[in-house]
This record gives C-alpha cells, structure tokens and sequence, in this order.
C-alpha cells in the first residue's frame, strides 16, 4: 500500500472538565489517495468529533491527550494557525451532517461557494465573475441540474437533497485532495442515497478524490468503501465485535 | 420564476405594512430632506439678524390687501412699541411685503457648492417673514431651526455609525475569541458604562478645548457621544456572538480555511442585525438628545451656528417662555425626530422578528 494521504494515529481524546471520560481512545485510520475510507458507528460513537480531529478541530470541551493527524506525513495539529487556515478548505474539506445549518442562512448559496473559492484563490486570478462561474460548474458536478436557480437561492429555499448536494459543491470547489463526508446521506431518502453514492464514484474517478465516508448505516457505506472503521463508544472495534455485528444486522434488516 | 427572497426582503415588506412606521419614515425622510435643503427652504441664513425685531411673534400670512383687494399672499410691516406695562408688543403697518417665491435672497452655495441666491420664499427688505417667530435678536426660528436640524439630526447618525462600528467589532471579537480577549474588552466596556452618562459627557467635553470653530466643535461631539456610546452594544452583541459561534455554518466557514475576522464580518454579525437595526434606530434619539443637552448649557454648537439644543438656550427662562412661547418650537422639532426614530426602531425590530409583535399588547 502506498504511503497514507491523511491519516490518524492514536487519536485520544477525553472531556476537559472530567479527564477520565474517553470521547475517542486510541483511534488510527489511514486514507490513500483516491481511497475510500468508510468510518461506521452508533450514534455517540465519536464519528462526527473524529471528522473534525481530522481537520485539525479539537472540540472546546474536549482535551487532546495523545495522538496525531498526519498529512502526507506532517502533523497537522502541531501546524501554526496561518498555515492551518490554508490548509483546511484546499486540501480537506469537510462536508457537514446538517446541509441546512451548515449554509450561513444569510447569503446565497452562490455567495457562499463564491466566497470559499476567493478566499483561497482557486479561481487562479479570475474575478468574481470567474469564480461565480466555477462555483455553477461545481455545482453541476454535484449533480444539480439547474445550478443557475440553486445558485441564486437561500438556503431555506431549497430541498434537503438540493442543500446536502451544494453542500457537497462547496466542499469540492477549491478541488482538495480529501473530502471528509460527515453522514453525507442521513437525511436523505433511498433513493437520492443512491444517487450520492453514485457521485461519490464519480468524484473518486473524476478528480482522484480521497473521501472518508463517514455513517451510521453500515450496508451503504460497505457498498463503496475500500476498507471500514468501526467505531463503537470511542474505540475502533474489529467487525465480529457485538456491537459491530448489531450495527450490520440492524442495516440488513 | 419568482425571485428568491432575502430576509432583508421579507423584513422590509413587513416593515412597509406597518402604517405608524411608514408615516414615521415619512417625517423622518421630510426632515432629513429640509435639512439637506435648508439653504433654499429657510429664507435667512445663519447670521441674518434684525435688531428691530426681538422676540417678533409668528408673523401673519395675509391674502387680502388693507383695503380690501386680492393681492395674494403678503406680510405687513411689524412695528415694535413698548405698552404701559413697558411690554414688549408688535404692531402691524399698513405696509405691505408680497411673499415671492423661489425670489431672489443672500446668495449661498447650494448643496456646498453650487452658488445660488433663490430661496423657497422670501419678502423685500425691509420686510420680514418669521413664520415660527423671531428670538431674542430678531433671527427668524423657523430658518434656524432648518439650519439646526443639519447638525442635529446628523450628529445623531455620525454618532451612531461610529459607536455601532466600535460596538459590533468590540463585541464580535470579545465573543468570537472569548478567553483573555473577552476579559479585557469587557472590563473595559464595563469602565466606560460605570459612569453615569451625562457626567462622563461633560467631563471629555471639558477634556477638549473651549476654543474650537465649529466644525472642530461638531466632530469632537460626535466623538464623545460615541465613546460613551459603543459600550452598551458591544456587551449585547457579544453575548449574541458567544451562541452564534456554535452555529455549524461558522465551523464551515472555518473548515473552509476562511480567517477569524472574516467570519467575524460575515458570518456571525450580520446575524445580529435583527439586534442591531433596531438598536441603532432606538439609539439615534439618545444622541440627538445628548447633543441638545450639551448646546443647551452651552459646551456644544456655539452662536451664530445654530442647532437645536442651543436655540432652546434661550427657553431656559420661564419668563421668556411666557410672552414668546415660540422659543419652544426646536423642542417641537426634537420631540417628533424622536418619536419617528423610536416608532421606526420598534417597527424594526418587529419586521426582523415577528415573533416579538404584539407582544404586550391587549389585542
């Protein structure tokens, strides 16, 4: 296997207030490039302060005892805070669990992938016009078919599909090599989880994206993930461990 | 396809169905307008004065002749006598001064820069039209009280914007950061507001010099009544700044690599603006009021300029009041801006936040 892109090595965190609750212990991932990795867990398995630990977000509450994120083999949260900012949103993105909270409710959806690609300059020198026009090709990428109404629209003025996919745009419109997808398809029906799934295979092929997959539903993340994390209260579990083998039947059900 | 609608957009269209808001836009836009125009709506300038007419009374506006005929609208000459009570009174003489309008009177520059001499109505000297009434040097107030509202209706809005730009940075940073940052500017609010107002007014106006021209004068009250001003926001907005950090989209904003103060900026203040509109409006009497006070005993505008506050200089003596209650008319003035700002600002804050209407109300 080739040298990880991002990777995680013993990640522990405990609450600041009471260091002897674990939120994460011990927790390793290694993601390759143009890998998908899968992270599946229970609700309160830790999967969503795992997505920010890997974007170099410790949460408030929390204490980082051991552990570090590596990027292509440099610790991201010993990186000063200018370098950081640029790191995050041009190598990894985070795309959220909630589409609708996500969205800043006061400007347009165009506004706010516009506003990402200017500030870390991936519309290469174009003005505004030119980064209006790489946010509509991006959000065509994501599969939105009419990109000019979705652009001029607020947040509230679309669907929870709608959101959740110019969601994905804007995560993707400063082209990072990894894109860190918390529960990208919870809110949506079967039918558009599919579709996403799809442009997650598209994506992958298309811009040799690397995607940790994060979920709570085993069966569609197992479906395209190169390799699976199971966590289970903090910890990475193996897959015969029973609260594994409750989470797989639970989606074969 | 219809228009994707803003908040902003909903929020006016509930602010415009409110009919006392609107009618308040209204006075406050008319008021605003005579300012700017003050030059061409007042038919004397600042340092026009008759020394044969103190305290002349609101002069009539007559259509008939003396003799009976149509002659159209005209003043009559105002004779000054003393009574047996050695009061002051005006007599009217049969001569008469048709109004003129858009005449010809002191040339000025329109706007402060295009020389003009027409004013909206005027009488040949030596006739005078005091539509409100002449003060003790026989200045007309209702020109006055045009030129005045120049400088108290903006000090209001300068004071304003000032204050608000210190209060929402102060209190976007000390709620964004938090920790030691927080601490200081807090601390430091808190110093500022321990003060009562007025005091802390007149100690940094005793701070500045006394010998300032007028315009110096202006901008140094501006500054105070901002200094004292920003504190209060900055408290609230900050308090509003400690929850809305927590909203997923500013963690977006930040994994997307965007700096602090760009999300400062754009992202957790506008989000106060239902806050803050309403704040501001509500704050703009405050700082008309402040100038008032400090023109009215004397630490503001200076004679021959003229605001508000320092007309009502001459009201302070009841007597006064008693046989020229025109020297009331500024306090008019500052009544209805204040009531149209307050009316507006509630208004405001109701088009931003439907929730909060009726609230307190029977109906």
């Amino acid at each position: 296997m080739s040298a990880p892109i991002l990777a995680a090595r013993g990640i522990t965190l405990t609450l600041r207030e009471k260091p002897g609750t674990f939120i994460l212990e011990d927790v390793s991932l290694s993601l390759a490039r143009g890998k998908i990795v899968g992270v599946v867990g229970g609700s309160g398995s830790g999967k969503t302060t795992l997505a920010c630990t890997l974007l170099g977000f410790i949460p408030d509450a929390m204490c980082r005892q051991r552990g570090q994120v590596l990027w292509q083999g440099q610790d991201i949260l010993a990186m000063d805070a200018l370098a950081l900012r640029r790191w995050r949103g041009a190598c990894v993105s985070l795309s959220f669990q909630e589409a609708s909270s996500a969205f800043d409710p006061v400007f347009t959806v165009g506004d706010q992938i516009v506003e990402t690609i200017m500030a870390h300059g991936a519309h290469e020198g174009g003005g505004r016009a030119r980064a209006r026009e790489r946010a509509l090709s991006f959000l065509s990428l994501a599969g939105i078919d009419d990109p000019r109404r979705v652009e001029r629209c607020y947040p509230h003025e679309l669907s929870g599909g709608l959101r959740q996919r110019a969601m994905l745009a804007m995560a993707l419109c400063t082209t990072p090599s990894v894109l860190v997808a918390d529960e990208p398809t919870s809110s949506l029906d079967v039918t558009l989880q599919a579709r996403l799934m799809e442009l997650f295979r598209k994506l992958r092929r298309e811009l040799d994206l690397s995607i940790v997959l994060i979920a709570h539903d085993l069966g569609m993340v197992r479906r395209l993930a190169d390799e699976l994390v199971i966590l289970s209260r903090g910890r990475v579990v193996a897959p015969d461990h029973p609260d594994a083998r409750a989470l797989m039947s639970a989606g074969e059900m | 396809m219809e228009k994707p609608r803003s908040e902003t957009g909903l929020a006016w269209q509930r602010f415009t169905s409110d009919r006392a808001a609107l009618a308040a836009l209204w006075v406050l836009g008319a008021l605003y307008a005579a300012a700017l125009l003050a030059d061409v709506a007042a038919p004397y300038s600042l340092k026009d004065e008759s020394r044969e007419h103190p305290y002349c009374p609101p002069t009539a506006i007559h259509l008939l002749a003396p003799d009976g005929r149509l002659i159209g609208p005209h003043v009559r000459g105002m004779a000054m006598a003393y009574d047996t009570f050695r009061r002051r009174v005006y007599r009217a003489t049969p001569e008469v001064y048709p109004l003129r309008f858009f005449g010809k009177g002191e040339p000025y520059r329109l706007l402060g820069f295009l020389p003009f001499d027409r004013h909206l109505f005027i009488v040949d000297a030596p006739g005078r039209v005091y539509l409100l009434g002449a003060d003790s040097r026989g200045r007309d107030i209702f020109s006055r009280i045009l030129h005045g509202a120049r400088v108290s209706l903006t000090i209001g809005l300068f004071g304003v914007i000032i204050s608000f730009g210190i209060g929402l940075l102060v209190g976007g940073i000390a709620g964004y950061w938090g920790g030691r940052v927080d601490d200081v500017l807090m601390r430091v609010c808190e110093m500022v507001m321990m003060v009562p107002g007025f005091y802390l007014l007149l100690a940094l106006r005793a701070a500045v010099p006394d010998s300032l021209d007028p315009l110096q004068v202006y901008a140094a009250i501006i500054i105070i009544l901002s200094f004292i001003g920003w504190a209060g926001l900055a408290r609230v907005i900050r308090g509003m700044c400690l929850s809305l950090k927590e909203r997923d989209y500013v963690l977006a904003a930040r994994t997307m690599g965007l700096t602090d103060m760009e999300i400062i900026v754009r992202h957790v203040l506008p989000h106060t603006i239902s806050y803050s509109l309403a704040a501001v409006t509500l704050a703009v009497p405050g700082y008309i009021l402040g100038e008032s006070a400090l023109s009215l005993i004397g630490l503001g505008i200076q004679d021959p300029y003229a605001s508000w506050g320092n007309m009502l200089a001459e009201a302070m003596s009841i007597v006064r009041i008693q046989f020229a209650p025109w020297i009331l008319w500024p306090a008019f003035f500052i009544g209805i801006t204040v009531l149209s700002f307050n009316v507006a600002g509630d208004a405001l804050r109701d088009a931003w936040d439907p929730l909060l209407k009726g609230r307190g109300e029977s109906t």
